[in-house]
């Protein structure tokens, strides 16, 4: 999923400041950004920067709503951010036309509820398929721009930006699992309907 | 051997360590889970430091301290005091110093919670709820909401009209819980896939 | 003073400087309110230390002891501390533990990720027996359930379209005068799951949400006013 909005990103050529709210996620996002970058020519600093994450949570979604540099002075390797030319104008939600969030649990609630509707951010999520089904309802309130929900979401998007990857590599896995427990829940329910006739 | 082929092969022992539990707890899983837990220990120590107490504490008094701000300098003096604080929580003598920085993180934590909460969730869903009934998805959507509202209120015992409501209302949430099932199962198969990927493309190279 | 009324003023401080701010976002609440979010995050990080102690300690008995298990205990503490080494190496050598190529990602990327990502997959084994046992059509809450699940696992893989391709093929063998292509392209299990999740879900999910809102401002009111202290116990 990562991958495929960067690459969409990248070819648009839109900058990306990368961020983490989960303190194990992190590096598979400078993994994807290592990755991506190399794929569209993009070099660190001036297309894209990683700024790596700070605790606070919550606190730093309402904070970044004032000034980014109240939580982030330098980035993911320690380099101050205002070193990167683009990031110089950069301060708060003002300078950020669009927040992806990936994230699993309440990290892309807490988003839109302080950061979207507080600074009116625009917002797009994608998330696990766990989660998904909680994302409908802020889509419906229009509080989220977008929603790429579990690995058909992921799937859909790499479609979307011309580019199949590992999401599309799983959907036929995904179909036979699904139509797998499809079957195995009627076959189960044959069974329990007969069972009950019998008795 | 490369140090990605010795990786390699050490992850596809974890991940078969783990799937063992499958047939039944046994040491080869517990050794893997302790492991886990060691070294998310360890990174948790790693991402405190470089995260938060060398950037937001050690490198910003050097910082403002270069600048000649001492004010701004000096005063992280209270973070860094209130941090450490949070940490005499293990020692019971010095345990209600702790109670500080909890009440400090508890109030902020509440004061952002309550305009969340109203501004953030409760206004906007409800202005999206009140949509004319021009429609049959919007009568839906009301319909939903009040029943599966009213099937949680539990100040009135459900029976004559509650009960009624109440019980449209579970209708609501069986289909809820449903399509939250069918999304579970999205996501676990798919990383159920993702492990399998990794053993039989990465680890053994069966699929290309 | 210090034990409790301290605190509880602390918290009622707080809370209410933030609450302010958000009406007020100029000075002074503008700026302590920056400061304070601030102080938060800083704050909250020390946190990620907080369990450390008392696990290091729990096994360091049970392997001065070796009471039962202490082999597992002795692969924690060697995992923990190996982590923290590798993560100082990485540091010093690479300037950053999270360059891709320092040692502290190769433990990231050959142990945790497959250990995270595999405890996770064996739940997918649980579900399915799960669902065997919830998904029986004993009564209509049961049924819903079912077929909602089944339209969701249907509508979001690209079986359900096949299955959908092979039902209007079937219809229009009984009914030749359906058009089949316009057939096919209703995409029935897909625009069902789209509908499902957008409509009814949406709604039962909202109501519940509003519920779980209503409950966290009345929580977050007992804590401002000090009625809730649980906090406060040791």
């Amino acid at each position: 999923m990562l991958i495929a909005i960067l690459r969409h990103c990248f070819k648009k050529n839109l900058k990306v400041i990368l961020t983490g709210q989960l303190a194990l996620g992190l590096p598979l996002g400078e993994i994807a950004l290592n990755q991506v970058s190399g794929e569209y020519n993009k070099v660190y600093g001036r297309d894209y920067v990683n700024i790596g994450y700070r605790p606070g949570s919550t606190a730093l979604m309402v904070g970044i709503g004032r000034e980014i540099r109240d939580f982030f002075k330098t980035d993911y390797r320690g380099v101050p951010l205002d070193s990167f030319e683009f990031m110089r104008r950069v301060h708060n939600y003002h300078d950020i036309a669009l927040l992806v969030t990936l994230a699993h649990g309440a990290v892309a609630d807490a988003w839109i509820q302080y950061a979207g509707a507080r600074f009116n951010q625009k917002i797009i999520v994608g998330c696990t398929g766990v989660n998904a089904p909680n994302m409908y309802q802020y889509l419906s309130a229009q509080q989220i721009t977008g929603l790429i929900g579990g690995l058909q979401g992921a799937s859909e998007y790499e479609t979307l930006v011309e580019k199949p990857g590992a999401a599309t590599l799983g959907m036929p896995a995904q179909s036979t699992a699904h139509a797998l427990l499809i079957i195995l829940l009627i076959i189960g329910n044959i069974g329990f309907i007969l069972s009950k006739k019998k008795i | 051997m490369s140090s990605d082929l010795i990786g390699t092969w050490l992850a596809a022992t974890l991940t078969l360590a783990i799937f063992s539990f499958l047939y039944r707890d046994n040491p080869l899983y517990r050794a893997a889970e302790h492991v886990y837990v060691g070294i998310s220990a360890g990174f948790a120590v790693i991402y405190a430091w470089a995260f938060d107490v060398y950037p937001m504490l050690v490198e910003s008094f050097k910082v403002h301290l270069g600048a000649k701000n001492y004010f701004e300098a000096y005063i992280l003096i209270i973070p860094a005091l209130l941090g450490v604080a949070m940490l005499l929580r293990s020692i019971p003598k010095l345990t209600w110093i702790s109670r500080w920085p909890i009440s400090f993180t508890i109030g902020i934590g509440a004061g952002l919670g309550l305009i969340a909460a109203i501004q953030g969730y409760l206004l906007p869903q409800i202005f999206d709820t009140l949509r004319p009934l021009i429609n049959i998805n919007n009568a839906i959507i009301y319909i939903g909401v009040i029943t599966t509202l009213t099937y949680f209120y539990f100040s009135r015992e459900h029976k004559g009209l509650t009960g009624t409501v109440a019980r449209i209302g579970i209708i609501f949430i069986m289909v809820a819980f449903g399509a939250s099932f069918g999304y579970t199962v999205m996501a676990r198969v798919s990383l159920l896939i993702g492990r399998f990927y990794f053993l039989f493309h990465d680890w053994l190279p069966l699929i290309r | 003073m210090l034990y409790r009324t301290g605190p509880l003023i602390l918290v009622f401080g707080t809370a209410l400087l933030l609450i302010i701010a958000f009406f007020i976002p100029h000075k002074p609440f503008g700026d302590l309110e920056a400061r304070f979010l601030n102080w938060y995050a800083i704050i909250s990080g020390f946190t990620f230390l907080l369990g450390l102690d008392s696990l290091a300690r729990h096994h360091l008995i049970k392997i001065v002891r070796r009471e039962k298990g202490w082999f597992y205990s002795l692969l924690l503490v060697t995992s923990l501390f190996g982590t923290l080494f590798w993560g100082l190496y990485s540091w010093i050598r690479y300037a950053s533990p999270f360059a891709l190529n320092a040692p502290f990602m190769w433990l990231y990327k050959f142990m945790i990720i497959p250990l995270q990502a595999t405890m996770f997959a064996t739940l997918a084994f649980f579900i399915f027996s799960a669902a065997y046992r919830a998904f029986r059509v004993r009564n209509l809450a049961a049924t819903l359930l079912l077929i909602a699940a089944c339209m969701v696992m249907l509508g979001n893989v690209p079986i359900g379209s096949s299955i959908w391709a092979g039902i209007s093929w079937l219809i229009h063998q009984i009914f030749p005068n359906t058009n089949l292509e316009i057939l096919k392209r209703w995409e029935l299990f897909a625009a069902a799951k789209d509908w499902l999740m957008a409509i009814p879900q949406a709604a039962a999910g909202r109501g519940i949400g509003i519920g779980l809102a209503l409950g966290g401002i009345a929580m977050s009111l007992r804590i401002i006013l000090g009625i809730e202290r649980t906090y406060l116990s040791s």
